[in-house]
């Protein structure tokens, strides 16, 4: 199974102790799963990047792929 | 130009870094400040922020025909009062260049990672910075 990297940023950080998680997932629906995070972002209205690329819950990962959690946007 | 940067803002240098085009009759610069506050903090995401904010650029330059379009965003700790956002938009007429510039912060505002932390609490889109934005979508 693909070693990957989570990075949390804004509020999702509070859901995290360390701001970046590294675990073993197909894909970042087990990933986020295996935090007991799933069903919490599914619910949030959020996205996810997978290498810097806006991706989804299914995209496949490969080793050392980064998944980004990223909260709504608030800039500017 | 730096995209994304803890540094404080200039506006004076940030003005004198663009050169703009000769076929330009109008700029349009936009300084955004810090309201009052105690405390405001912007993370934002290495790399994918910059990314996000140079093709914005880009589909702002498509859509208005701009002969210059710049932006830059400031994160980290800032205190009342500070620049926190600087756009700049220029092209053959003024409008384009008015457009453009109301464009790019409407989308800084809601479509670009960076995330504004207050008073010790996250903060969520308001309502109104979403409606901006889904304005330009509908026409």
């Amino acid at each position: 199974m693909p070693k990957v990297r989570l990075k949390f940023f804004g509020q999702y950080r509070e859901w995290v102790e360390a701001e970046t998680a590294e675990l073993e997932a197909n894909t970042p629906a087990e990933a986020l799963a295996s935090l007991g995070l799933l069903e919490r972002f599914a619910d949030s209205t959020g996205m996810l990047a997978v290498n810097q690329e806006v991706a989804g819950l299914d995209t496949p990962l490969n080793d050392n792929d980064e998944i980004g959690l990223l909260p709504p946007m608030t800039g500017g | 130009m730096k995209r994304v940067t803890e540094a404080k803002l200039d506006p004076a240098a940030l003005r004198n870094a663009i050169r703009v085009p000769h076929d330009s009759g109008g700029l349009v610069v936009f300084e955004g400040h810090v309201r009052e506050t105690p405390e405001l903090f912007l993370d934002h995401y290495p790399g994918m922020t910059e990314k996000f904010i140079e093709n914005l650029l880009r589909e702002a330059t498509e859509r208005f025909e701009l002969t210059l379009a710049e932006a830059v965003h400031r994160v980290g700790s800032l205190k009342t009062g500070d620049l926190i956002v600087w756009v700049a938009c220029a092209s053959p007429h003024r409008q384009a260049a008015f457009d453009g510039a109301l464009y790019l912060m409407d989308h800084l505002k809601s479509s670009v990672p960076l995330w504004k932390r207050e008073h010790e609490a996250w903060l969520e889109p308001s309502e109104e910075d979403l409606y901006k934005k889904e304005q330009w979508h509908e026409q």
